[in-house]
């Protein structure tokens, strides 16, 4: 009874809300944050499923662990505007991924709400993994797959064949010997349903400051940085998630804008 | 023998104190920004020698297919002859010398634009896989080219409030005596700011 009377105080001030952000639209949410380093997977828009996150989780510690580049994949659901470049090389000059004298860090950014996909290539490895060998990741391996609404899959197969370029012979070996896994079904929200649950999520996070809506805060940019570390959603079934004792961080890798870009 | 210890370590501890506060006075850190103002702009003009590197290629490449767009291709190879007979130093340019390295560069990047706008024409030549691949390249390149114009513009910011702002800048005025750099970027076309489409 309570929470309904308090609601209906809440009402016309969440309504105001919504309008103004309908009306200053991007200007509300003009900046892009770079997301938490917490481990190799960073998956904001939790469309991994969780085989294929603990997969690419699994093989991207044992390509670093094997003295090979540092891998990231960062999944967000929307990108504030900003072109995929700017927003990558944001994130690659924050993380820092790679070893710094090697300068070998890779990211795989992928924004669902932009539906677009960027692989961000450390100044060391420019020459293992091309422009050229980015952009056909992109092209011919993981945009069919987005396309066909698997987005995950899609995920899997872009950093496999990353790794594959990337990863030492001994290690190339490993990784191939990998079951090869079909597409399953993707965890992927309809776009209709997804901006409900967002607007749900925002007036729900209103309502209840801490509590069951936690899974959502993601989405609200303003609470991102404290919500992904104690809210569990993303980040459920990794058996080594940022906190645990495989601490993961970068290693003072330069990146000068290397990859290639495309969508779906 | 006790006396002369004593003044070794006033010596020491007066020479790290001269030291510690030279380290906030901008005598060192003057410097190490005008290396890196050097630095970026080194980069900026190795990744615009990486774009002029690829154009004969792409050049050929259109013309196997698009021969009558004959205007725009010398248009290109014109415009980038004129960028790579600008050579500059980093560490000797003058801000008029930069600004016409920018402006050819401008040039060259209108031209490119046009060159690749002309080929979405040409059905064969978008699905040819060595255009494409060119493409991917130059696309790279660019994208090279606006972090390194950004990270130049940021190492200029850098050093120009090093150089005017209290307390460095006492230092600079009776030291170094530099003076604050010309933004770069002002003369820079929308278009080239933005980063290169991707087309499907």
């Amino acid at each position: 009874m309570s929470k309904f009377v308090r609601f209906q105080k809440l009402e016309p001030m969440i309504v105001i809300g919504l309008m103004l952000m309908m009306v200053f639209g991007s200007a509300a949410h003009a900046d892009f944050v770079v997301p938490r380093l917490t481990g190799p997977v960073v998956d904001q828009a939790n469309v991994l499923s969780e085989e294929v996150e603990r997969e690419i989780e699994f093989t991207i510690r044992r390509l670093q662990e094997s003295g090979g580049p540092q891998v990231n994949v960062v999944v967000v659901e929307s990108l504030a505007g900003l072109p995929i470049e700017s927003a990558a090389i944001k994130i690659a000059d924050a993380w820092k991924l790679g070893d710094q004298s090697r300068d070998d860090g890779v990211i795989l950014l992928v924004s669902m709400g932009d539906r677009k996909i960027r692989i961000e290539v450390g100044q060391g490895l420019e020459g293992t993994l091309t422009d050229l060998d980015s952009k056909r990741i992109i092209e011919e391996q993981m945009t069919p797959a987005f396309r066909s609404g698997q987005a995950s899959y899609g995920i899997l197969l872009g950093s496999r064949a990353i790794m594959a370029k990337i990863a030492p012979q001994q290690v190339k070996a490993e990784f191939a010997a990998l079951p090869v896994r079909t597409p399953t079904r993707s965890r992927e929200l309809p776009l209709p349903l997804l901006l409900v649950l967002i607007v749900i999520s925002i007036i729900g996070s209103r309502l209840q400051k801490r509590g069951r809506y936690r899974r959502f805060r993601g989405y609200d940019p303003s609470r991102s940085a404290g919500g992904w570390t104690s809210g569990g959603g993303g980040w459920s079934g990794g058996s080594s998630g940022g906190s645990s004792g495989g601490g993961w961080s970068g290693g003072g890798g330069g990146f000068s804008g290397g990859g290639a870009s495309g969508g779906w | 023998m006790g006396n002369r210890n004593f003044k070794s370590a006033l010596r020491g501890a007066l020479l790290v104190a001269v030291m510690l506060s030279a380290v906030g006075c901008g005598i060192q850190s003057i410097p190490m920004a005008k290396n890196e103002v050097d630095a970026t702009l080194a980069e900026v003009t190795n990744q615009y020698k990486r774009r002029a590197d690829l154009i004969p290629n792409l050049v050929e490449t259109v013309k196997g297919f698009a021969k009558q767009e004959n205007s725009t291709l010398v248009a290109v190879t014109e415009a980038r002859a004129k960028a790579t007979s600008m050579n500059i130093d980093p560490s000797k340019v003058t801000p008029d010398q930069l600004q016409k390295f920018s402006q050819a560069q401008g040039q060259l990047s209108q031209a490119l634009g046009r060159l690749l706008a002309v080929s979405e024409n040409y059905p064969d030549l978008k699905s040819n896989q060595n255009f494409r691949d060119l493409q991917a390249q130059l696309e790279g390149t660019e994208n090279r080219i606006t972090v390194a114009r950004n990270r130049y513009i940021e190492s200029i910011k850098v050093f120009n409030n090093l150089v005017t702002v209290f307390p460095t800048s006492l230092t600079n005025s009776f030291h170094f005596k530099f003076q604050t750099m010309p933004q770069f970027g002002a003369e820079v076309t929308e278009e080239e700011k933005k980063a290169p489409p991707v087309k499907f």
